[in-house]
């Protein structure tokens, strides 16, 4: 079955119609590329060979080959291409190859989640039934039975699992492993670009302590890593795994044709550059493809917005007579067996569309959609690209359509598509020594193995290791005898440290009243972060397109418990944050960056209609504070310019306000990372200036606010940049946020306040500002 | 950059997520000679190829036994053939956590075992983990000189641990790495074959109480095995040893009922023994009936059945559908019918499904034993 005529048809029919053209600010096709082939290498073993034949392949796309060569001479081999370019066979061959050979050799292959491990595992094993060898391959994920985890110990030549479980389920047992570990020849990590920010620093820990593990059992495993288009990939892996790398990335894949349309909601005020919702804009485009029975899968940024729309989709379906359940949303808090139930409704066509947020993005075969909706720049172009791959990965010609929010980044990427589609991909940053991590895996690394006095760790010195040692010393979890420390506590640390966060533990949501008298039932797990602004008391909760009220919020136990309620509306909450500057590391003309500690508190929730999405009243919320110890940059106020500044001190915060949200949306694209990502605060002392304040919305840092520091003289000036070229009067989200009142002329004293820092002013030209037109 | 990186962890408290009750705070003031661990028991130091072993060995005279010559086949495992409780170590050991992954690790290992006639018990304690090598190297040669092994829940606990700790200071070669296939008798398993129903739980001090009779005074002063690790680590952080005190009666007083228990099962598990407690001989007859001991299943449930009157009663329907299916499998047809009827009896007239079932049963065995007496 081809879609093409139907989605070209579509594109026809958009484009006549002038409601939906209005709303196009990009329509383009990428052509087909044709593949770049290479024989497949000599000297591989006949019964790989053949099972690569029965497969029908008889020749090797480029990257392959020279994947596959790499691996075979024994180099640490990153592989990086688009999706579906045939990446797994780059690791499968010279594995099985090398397997078939050497039966006692061993192979760990990691994913990033337990769906992707199940398809990987079925893909593999289909090769090694062809290849007629008697690798014993299993899974090896919290679905493992106990008595087939003995099974996989002892026999398992290839075992595929995930960080989690490795992490978890396998170094601190190493000794349980020792077939494996005493063997281990290879290692692979696919979905390498998976492992940026909080996840990459847990995974690089990680992997030092299966390095630590592999010395003492005498193994020293080659790595073959597979990633997606990223900007620093041999930053990365090298970062991740911590020896030196060879990069492939020329692709011999060909690419079939891809249609990208960008479409931006129409402006309703254009005083205050507002537009209408997105998400309406969404339900307009989905709906239309599913009018046309193409299967689409829409992301969103959100949990929130994956119930805000599967609740206006499933509308539209019952309008039409249609059954709502071929509409499903799919998210982090959903438990494990709604959420295979989903993936294989996707895969039998039971499920015309999913609403995902980017659980769904990595390389899960979820079958022949044929257009993928992206509600919202979801903060990377990698991100567009991995999410947009989620259609017609086989069937030939798809569509795909990202539609801007009013957030400034969004604004930004869809009215420049030029951006867009001439910049590479982004840098995925990780930091392997942030010091919560970092401590938390010392704690797995000495349990697993007691430390030597002068051992390092990972790329730490000898006396930065010790450093660290001695003060888990002091805190009685390590025990130094000798010239070892000694893991010395009762608990199994891995337990508590989640490779997925920092720290702390979930919030757990009941349902006090199920229904059909069954007790109360847990519905759904939220974030500690999350849980803030989205489980205090009186907030709706949305799952599933159904509206629960928060009745009660048990916040030492991490409990809320929820009653299933038929609102009209939904709530959001309102946060103030404070920073306080602990150390103060690097000064330069402009901003200053170092260590802070920032204080977060949910002060009220505002009650929004839907449909109307007007304010429908107000709430208190009455939670404690969240700090995070964090790296920022800050931009302190000359006291020369507060003296001087046009308007006084009121104007210059305003102007401040303004800056900071340009600056925080040129820095997330620099970045390229979500905006949630990077932290913004304005603060005003009585006792000094306002200063601005950027910093890693992660405990302890993950690198942006260093990066950001040494970069804040371009990235003023892109924030200016930005504000100048907005099409808005006064100021609006897209630019330096809404105008708090009708006459506010934010946006040139914004652009004048800019030009103030960044040309420490001469007393005599003071008053001469350039002013937008 | 290491005092940078020194303030940047003096924030971060690295025990945050440890339960509230795992410190114990000062248990009380240091006395003079607290510090001496010869204080608490008159302790040798064994030579080893690693350095001085602590080892503590006290006679405790004779002591009951029982034997039991088809055990293995009762357990349905082989390597117990030939099972003799004065050829085996009984093992319990206390240790820093519950969870059997590398780092937990057992500093006091308690072991009981014949010497002529005499029992004798035997810890081996681990002064600091520097003095782990030799004590483990003592445990092994000690484990390798008996050929078989009783612990309570040994096969998924203290010997995982054992295992773990042997293969981290490699004194475990590939080879003999799987020290869990040595002939073992987990008593926990024995036990909860025999009791399931019969107690509140199957753990050993209930068993000590109900099984064993043991005198109560005898845990008065038991230290809650929870606590155990808290006070090692204690004593490791302070060097204070009177904590200790109890920690070592507690592993005294589990290794030698691990011999107790072992013959109260021996001898329990014995055919023709006088065992009166229907609902143990109902257990025993499902066990033997799982692992095809017909015989010996359907002398369990006879006897069972002939001491309902004795509380708590198991009902009559239960054991006689247990011996349809013993009856059944072991080819006797005409008693499986009789069995059948009698259950029927006991069936409530209101249960008809289960009536239904029955007497299609009953006529199934009719039928074939019809066929067999024509062919």
């Amino acid at each position: 079955m081809s879609t093409t005529p139907s989605i070209a048809h579509l594109l026809g029919d958009w484009l006549a119609d002038p409601s939906f053209s209005a709303i196009m600010t990009s329509a383009r096709q990428l052509d087909a590329v044709p593949p770049t082939y290479a024989p497949i290498p000599e000297g591989l073993n006949p019964g790989l060979l053949q099972a690569l034949r029965t497969a029908g392949i008889e020749q090797l796309y480029s990257h392959q080959r020279e994947a596959i060569d790499t691996a075979v001479r024994g180099e640490n081999t990153v592989l990086v291409t688009p999706t579906a370019s045939g990446k797994s066979l780059c690791y499968n061959v010279p594995v099985l190859n090398d397997l078939m050979a050497n039966p006692e050799g061993r192979a760990l292959f990691l994913y990033p989640t337990k769906a992707l491990t199940q398809d990987q595992y079925s893909s593999i094993h289909a090769l090694i039934e062809r290849a007629e060898a008697n690798i014993r391959t299993f899974t090896f994920d919290g679905d493992t039975p106990a008595d087939a985890r003995m099974a996989v110990r002892e026999v398992g030549q290839i075992v595929l699992t995930n960080p989690d479980m490795l992490h978890a389920g396998i170094l601190p047992h190493h000794t349980k492993w020792l077939k494996l570990l005493r063997n281990l020849r290879w290692v692979i990590v696919d979905e390498l670009h998976a492992y940026k920010g909080v996840f990459g620093s847990h995974l690089a820990n990680v992997i030092r302590r299966l390095k630590r593990v592999c010395a003492f059992h005498g193994s020293n495993p080659t790595f073959i890593g597979a990633s997606a288009t990223i900007a620093n990939p041999k930053e990365l892996a090298t970062r991740l795994l911590e020896v030196p790398v060879t990069i492939v990335d020329r692709s011999g894949a060909p690419r079939a044709a891809r249609h990208m349309v960008f479409a931006n909601p129409p402006v309703v005020n254009r005083q205050l550059g507002i537009r209408s919702s997105y998400l309406h804009l969404t339900r307009r485009i989905v709906s239309n493809l599913l009018q046309r029975d193409l299967p689409t899968i829409v992301f969103v940024t959100s949990r929130i917005n994956v119930e805000i729309l599967v609740k206006y989709l499933r509308e539209d379906l019952v309008k039409r007579n249609q059954s709502p359940d071929s509409i499903q949303g799919y998210r982090g808090g959903y438990l494990p067996t709604r959420r295979r139930r989903i993936e294989a409704g996707l895969r039998n066509g039971e499920i015309q569309c999913v609403v995902a947020t980017n659980a769904l993005e990595l390389g899960i075969d979820v079958g022949e959609l044929s257009a993928c909706v992206i509600a919202g720049y979801p903060g990377s172009i990698a991100s567009v690209w991995q999410q947009s791959g989620r259609a017609g990965r086989r069937s030939g010609e798809s569509l795909t359509v990202l539609v801007g929010r009013s957030l400034a980044m969004d604004q930004y990427v869809v009215q420049h598509p030029d951006y867009f589609f001439s910049r590479s991909p982004e840098e995925a940053r990780i930091d392997a020594n942030n010091p919560y991590i970092l401590l938390d895996h010392l704690k797995c690394a000495a349990f697993e193995l007691p430390f030597e006095v002068g051992e390092t760790y990972g790329d730490m010195t000898v006396q930065d290791t010790d450093t660290a040692l001695t003060h888990l010393a002091s805190h009685g979890v390590l025990h130094r005898a000798g010239n070892r420390y000694h893991w010395m506590d009762r608990s199994y640390p891995a337990n508590h440290v989640s490779l997925r966060r920092v720290e702390e533990e979930n919030f757990t949501v009941i349902d006090k009243e199920p229904g059909q008298g069954r007790d109360a039932l847990v519905i759904a797990e939220v974030d500690f972060k999350s849980a803030h602004t989205t489980l205090y008391e009186h907030a709706i909760y949305n799952l599933d397109g159904v509206q629960y009220q928060v009745e009660e919020l048990d916040y030492d136990d991490r409990k809320a418990f929820v009653r299933q309620v038929h609102s009209d509306y939904f709530t959001y909450a309102h946060t103030k944050s404070k920073v306080q500057v602990l150390v103060n590391d690097e000064v330069n003309a402009l901003a200053q960056a170092g260590e802070v500690l920032v204080t977060e508190k949910v002060v009220g929730f505002k009650k929004v209609k839907f449909h109307t999405h007007e304010n429908v009243g107000y709430g208190e919320v009455h939670l404690p504070e969240v700090q995070m110890h964090t790296t920022a940059l800050w931009v302190p106020i000359p006291p020369a310019l507060m003296e001087t500044f046009v308007g006084g001190r009121d104007r210059l915060v305003d102007a401040l306000r303004g800056i900071g949200h340009a600056l925080h949306t040129v820095a997330c694209l620099r970045m390229m990372c979500s905006h949630g990502d990077i932290g913004l605060t304005i603060d005003e002392p009585e006792d000094s200036g306002p200063r601005l304040y950027l910093y890693d919305n992660i405990p302890g840092g993950v690198g942006f606010a260093p990066r950001l520091h040494s970069l804040c003289g371009p990235l003023l000036a892109g924030a200016r940049e930005l504000i100048l070229d907005c099409p808005c009067e006064a100021g609006c989200p897209s630019c330096v946020g809404a105008a708090r009142e009708q006459d506010a002329q934010t946006r040139r004293l914004a652009i004048q306040l800019i030009d103030d820092l960044l040309t420490p002013p001469k007393p005599s030209l003071q008053l001469v500002h350039p002013v937008p037109a | 950059m290491s005092s940078r990186l020194a303030d940047r962890l003096a924030r971060i408290n690295p025990t945050g997520q440890r339960p509230k009750d795992d410190v114990p705070g000062p248990l009380r003031a240091p006395e003079s000679g607290d510090t001496a661990l010869n204080t608490l028991r008159p302790w040798q130091m064994v030579e080893t190829p690693f350095g001085e072993a602590r080892i503590y060995r006290r006679c405790l005279g004779p002591r009951a036994t029982a034997t039991l010559d088809n055990l293995h086949s009762i357990l349905a495992d082989d390597r117990l053939t030939g099972f003799d409780m004065k050829r085996a170590l009984y093992l319990d050991i206390e240790a820093t956590g519950l969870s059997h992954g590398a780092g937990t690790l057992a500093f006091l290992i308690g072991m009981c075992s014949w010497e002529d006639e005499s029992l004798w018990l035997e810890q081996i304690f681990v002064d600091s983990p520097s003095c782990e090598l030799a004590a483990l190297s003592y445990f092994r040669d000690r484990l390798n000189s008996f050929p078989y092994l009783v612990s309570f829940n040994g096969k998924s606990y203290d010997l995982s641990v054992l295992q773990t700790r042997l293969v981290l200071n490699r004194l475990l070669t590939e080879s003999e790495s799987n020290i869990k296939l040595k002939p073992h008798l987990d008593l926990l398993h024995a036990a909860r074959q025999a009791y399931r129903g019969v107690f509140p739980n199957t753990r050993l001090q209930t068993l000590e109480r109900e099984a064993l009779g043991l005198d109560a005074s005898v845990r008065a002063d038991d230290v809650p095995g929870s606590l155990v690790p808290a006070l090692y680590f204690h004593f490791l952080q302070t060097g204070l040893v009177s904590p200790l005190e109890g920690v070592l009666t507690h592993n005294h007083t589990d290794t030698t009922s691990l011999v107790d228990l072992t013959t109260h099962l021996l001898t329990l598990l014995a055919p023709g023994e006088d065992c009166v407690h229907p609902r143990v001989l109902y257990n025993l007859g499902r066990a033997a009936l799982q692992r095809k001991l017909y015989t010996r299943s359907i002398a369990l449930f006879e006897r069972a059945q002939a001491n309902t009157t004795v509380e708590p009663a198991v009902e009559q329907r239960l054991i006689s559908l247990a011996l349809v299916t013993a009856y059944r499998r072991a080819g006797r047809l005409e008693e499986a019918m009789e069995s059948a009827v009698t259950a029927m009896e006991h069936t409530p007239s209101h249960d008809n499904n289960e009536r239904e079932r029955l007497s299609r049963q009953i006529q199934r065995f009719q039928n074939r034993m019809n066929r067999e007496q024509h062919s």
